[in-house]
């Protein structure tokens, strides 16, 4: 009985060993049988049916955006979090208009025209007139001062004091005209005066009642296209028609925030028409997608994932600037400081894969560290690095890293940087839980050590990580950017005055005198015209693109899922209802 | 003696009975023997014994497959498990599609199909299993050797030292385990040996509890008492009787700890909180495939990775039944009092 037993046990382990080495068919690869379509552009001329009497859009309806979160405070000055923006955004005026496909700075809003001073200091905004808050008062320069002095005053705690560096004064020149008068030249600093405004005579003169008014909660008026109706906490926020808006009045009835927590019953409430917008998560997309009733804005969203290559010796951490602002030596990374070594990480990469595996499709190359979302300032001419294995060995075998006592792993023989022998070890960290970073991390460690090196990967805890990161004290980092807006400044990140261990984030120690006074030229150009400051960036873009301080794996990616239910949505990637007095409902 | 004097006959004919020829057996050899008829055990020894054996020789198999657990290969990712494929190529179903697959795999049988990265899931999940099976038995035999020893010490000694030893474990089983476990292993960086540590050592409160009121049972037993008269000194009646006599109880908690210790290292990777990635281990499989569960392929809608959810949440469930089957069986086993001899 017992023999019986065990010899069935050997029977089960022998038939699993056995799988092992089993007769296999041979392998075949299958052909591509991709068929190729032909795209024919065909002019059609259409017949335009003249009417005496055009149509009149369909009025009514309601618009649903389903959100995972709720506002919190809806003072456009007090709010910090994007869901209290999404709904106040309806209500306030801003000075600021901004373009919703290239991001630029456009007078679309308050500011219907403007002129800067010869040096660049004073700018002199020209108002719209005409433009009237819900309870017949006029929008004017004073609500404009009121917020920005109230922002200033200390009975009033907001995270956006910050919005007033460098702002010397702000004057009321006539109720349609204000100079703000700036201490020096930064143009991404104009971005700080699109808050938006207060109705100033709704509110005390001394901003006492800034930070308590029931107003927070309930604004009763509105200069924009929506006039608030209710808000439920956690369940949803209503709007309704504003009928005397200035760009003229919405054809839809309202628009909804509704408060859904959970992604798949968001996407369900989306596909039964309950909600007519969400942001859809990337194992959704094919649902949305292969819905006939739904549509899918895909739009490159203002972030990207990088691996951020140490420059300077992990083991000492300097700032890169001495307190009289000249640049500090930085004893140089054993093998990162190395371009060639940076190269060949840079060609060693499958990008390709990378997006549509590990990113699940949701990610474009880009070159360098000027998003094509920022489009003026965007170098489209730049290529991104190609995947290209034998070009990487090629480049490391040049550099004096070859395996000469072939173990896999190269060693220096006559490289530039690191000692003779030195194996070619480099640390790759990530934050743990990411998964995305963490499959990433997988697929470089494997794909780098093909071509010899020996990548000791691991993923921490992010709290951990960031002390390695802003310490200075990592090798190789898989990380990201995101929210960095629509101006292209991000001396943070490179400008060598911001390599500072403990706090900076130019934590690759990224140092190069020409591209700190890029930076600072690009900033700094009187009149601030995208035109103007284009060519400084360009020439950032191309100098980041060739020293591969970060290998740029992809940039981010969103989703908006949203309904067929009214004509003339026409989104952009930095914003969805530009346009919104335009919609009426499909017939 | 007079009886077998007056009834000789019946007395042999008792004597002859099969029954009572028989060599007399010990405790163990009747434990072993009512195990081996409980058909349902034998099974999950079976494919514990399976499973261990595998994952010992999990380099061995990888070898005889061609692919590591790490090696990446995304051309080849979400490749369905070949297994089905195969058997119909043998069975000449279908000649074509386990061909094709290999030639997409670069002649590399994928049994149970590719991950996100086209890492071979078979590989990975006998090297997990290496991992969460390594990690159970030893978190367990840790759990054992404080829980005997200080479950032993306390129900032997009594008194204060009861008192005390029992004050602690109260306080420390009153915090939730798993938040504790969350907490420690955020404070310092999960990898398979202090994951055991914190496993084994925030695991053993249970088993001494349960050795403590068994200890308090024997220690009142006739034979203690008289090895005590006899002049034994503690250490002795402690090793020859007290936890001879609790070693039943032993096994089958043991049995039944490894099982939960695995869960727990599975929960524990599924929170993102256990042995990190790129080492594989069955829960961290699972807590990756979670996300793609809704992942479809835009072409033909057909789902991507269920494989990749079902074979690490199936080996796990099996694995811990097993363990809790022969959790039980060794129960009914050891126990004399349900012992159903024929």
């Amino acid at each position: 009985m017992a023999r019986k037993k065990f010899s069935i046990l050997a029977a089960l382990l022998a038939a699993a060993l056995v799988l092992a080495a089993c007769p296999q068919p041979t392998p075949v690869v299958e052909t591509v049988r991709e068929t190729v379509v032909v795209t024919q552009v065909v002019t059609q001329t259409e017949e335009v049916v003249v009417t005496p009497t055009p149509v009149p859009p369909m009025q009514g309806g309601v618009w649903v955006e389903g959100s995972s979160a709720d506002a919190t405070i809806l003072n456009p000055i007090l709010a910090s979090d994007s869901a209290s923006f999404d709904v106040l955004n309806w209500f306030f005026p801003s000075l600021l208009g901004q373009d919703p496909f290239s991001g630029a700075i456009v007078p679309t809003e308050m500011a219907a025209s403007w002129d800067v001073s010869e040096d660049g200091l004073v700018w002199t905004f020209n108002l719209q007139d005409g433009v009237m808050w819900s309870d017949g008062e006029q929008v004017t320069a004073d609500d404009f001062k009121f917020t920005y002095d109230a922002i200033g005053s200390d009975l009033v705690e907001t995270p956006r004091k910050a919005n007033l560096d460098n702002i010397e004064s702000i004057e009321v020149l006539d109720p349609l005209t204000i100079q703000v008068t700036y201490a020096e030249v930064k143009c991404d600093a104009l971005n700080n005066l699109s808050l938006g405004w207060l109705p100033s005579h709704l509110y005390a003169a001394d901003y006492s009642d800034v930070m308590d008014s029931p107003l927070n909660e309930a604004p009763a008026v509105s200069a924009g296209p929506f006039i608030f109706n209710e808000w439920i906490r956690d369940d949803n926020s209503t709007v309704l028609r504003n009928d005397g808006y200035w760009k003229g009045a919405p054809h839809m009835d309202g628009w909804i925030y509704k408060i859904v927590p959970d992604p798949g019953a968001r996407l369900a409430q989306l596909q039964t028409a309950e909600l007519d917008l969400i942001g859809v998560q990337p194992e959704q997309l094919t649902t949305v997608q292969l819905n006939p009733d739904l549509n899918l804005h895909k739009f490159k969203d203002d972030g990207y994932s990088y691996i951020g290559l140490n420059q300077a010796d992990p083991a000492n951490p300097q700032a890169g600037q001495d307190e009289d602002g000249n640049l500090v030596a930085q004893d140089p990374h054993p093998i990162l400081s190395d371009l060639a070594v940076r190269q060949a990480i840079a060609h060693a990469l499958d990008y390709d894969a990378i997006i549509s595996k590990v990113y699940l499709g949701q990610g474009y190359q880009i070159a360098s560290n000027v998003l094509p979302a920022v489009e003026w300032a965007h170098d489209p001419s730049l290529r991104p690095y190609a995947f290209d294995i034998e070009a990487a060995a090629q480049i490391l075998d040049d550099a004096g890293w070859t395996d000469s006592d072939e173990d896999g792993v190269r060693e220096c023989n006559g490289c530039a940087t690191a000692e003779e022998g030195a194996t070619l070890t480099i640390r790759l960290q990530t934050n743990a839980g990411n998964t995305t970073r963490e499959d990433l991390g997988a697929l470089v460690k494997d794909q780098l050590d093909g071509i010899g090196f020996d990548i000791q990967f691991e993923a921490i805890e992010f709290g951990t990580l960031v002390g390695e990161l802003l310490g200075q004290t990592f090798d190789m980092v898989i990380i990201g950017w995101t929210g960095l807006g629509t101006d292209p400044n991000d001396d943070a990140f490179w400008h060598s005055k911001f390599d500072t261990p403990g706090s900076g984030f130019n934590f690759v120690s990224y140092q190069n005198a020409r591209i700190d006074e890029l930076l600072e030229q690009a900033v700094s150009v009187p009149g601030c015209a995208t035109a103007d400051r284009a060519p400084f960036y360009h020439e950032i873009q191309k100098i980041i693109h060739d020293d591969i301080p970060y290998v740029f794996v992809t940039g981010s990616v969103g989703n908006t899922g949203y309904s067929k239910k009214f004509n003339g949505t026409d989104p952009g990637p930095w914003s969805f209802y530009h346009n919104i007095e335009t919609w009426s409902l499909a017939q | 003696m007079t009886i077998a004097q007056a009834d000789s006959p019946a007395l042999t004919t008792l004597a002859a009975d099969p029954q009572l020829q028989r060599k007399p057996r010990t405790y163990w050899s009747m434990a072993l023997h009512s195990l081996r008829r409980d058909l349902v055990t034998m099974i999950a020894i079976a494919f514990l014994a399976v499973m261990t054996v595998l994952s010992l020789l999990a380099p061995a198999i990888a070898n005889g497959i061609g692919v590591g657990p790490n090696d990446t290969n995304p051309d080849n990712a979400f490749q369905q498990p070949y297994l089905g494929p195969y058997v119909q190529w043998r069975t000449g179903q279908d000649p074509t599609t386990a061909p094709l697959m290999l030639g997409k795999s670069g002649g590399v049988p994928h049994w149970l199909g590719t991950d996100q990265l086209g890492r071979d899931q078979f590989v990975r999940l006998l090297y997990g299993g290496r991992v969460s099976l390594g990690i159970a038995l030893a978190a367990a035999a840790l759990t054992l050797i404080l829980g005997v020893t200080v479950g032993t010490v306390a129900g032997f000694f009594g008194g204060v030292v009861d008192d005390l030893i029992m004050w602690f474990i109260n306080t420390s089983v009153s915090i939730p385990g798993i938040y504790l476990l969350i907490i420690v292993t955020a404070m310092f960086k999960p990898n398979p040996i202090t994951l055991t540590l914190f496993l084994g050592l925030l695991g053993w409160f249970g088993t001494a509890r349960l050795i403590r009121g068994n200890v308090f049972k024997v220690r009142a037993l006739d034979f203690v008492l008289a090895a005590r008269s006899v002049g034994s000194r503690n250490a002795r009646i402690m090793f020859q009787h007290v936890i001879p006599n609790s070693l039943p109880i032993i096994i089958v908690n043991a049995a039944i700890d490894i099982g939960s210790l695995i869960l727990a290292e599975s929960a524990l990777s599924f929170l993102g909180l256990g042995v990190q990635p790129p080492t594989a281990t069955w829960g961290s499989m699972l807590n990756r495939a979670r996300n793609l569960i809704f992942l479809r392929d835009p072409e033909t809608g057909a789902n991507l990775a269920l494989h990749l959810l079902s074979v690490p949440g199936l080996l796990i469930t099996a694995t811990v039944l097993s363990l809790y089957l022969i959790g039980d069986g060794l129960r009914d086993a050891l126990d004399p009092m349900m012992k159903n001899i024929r």
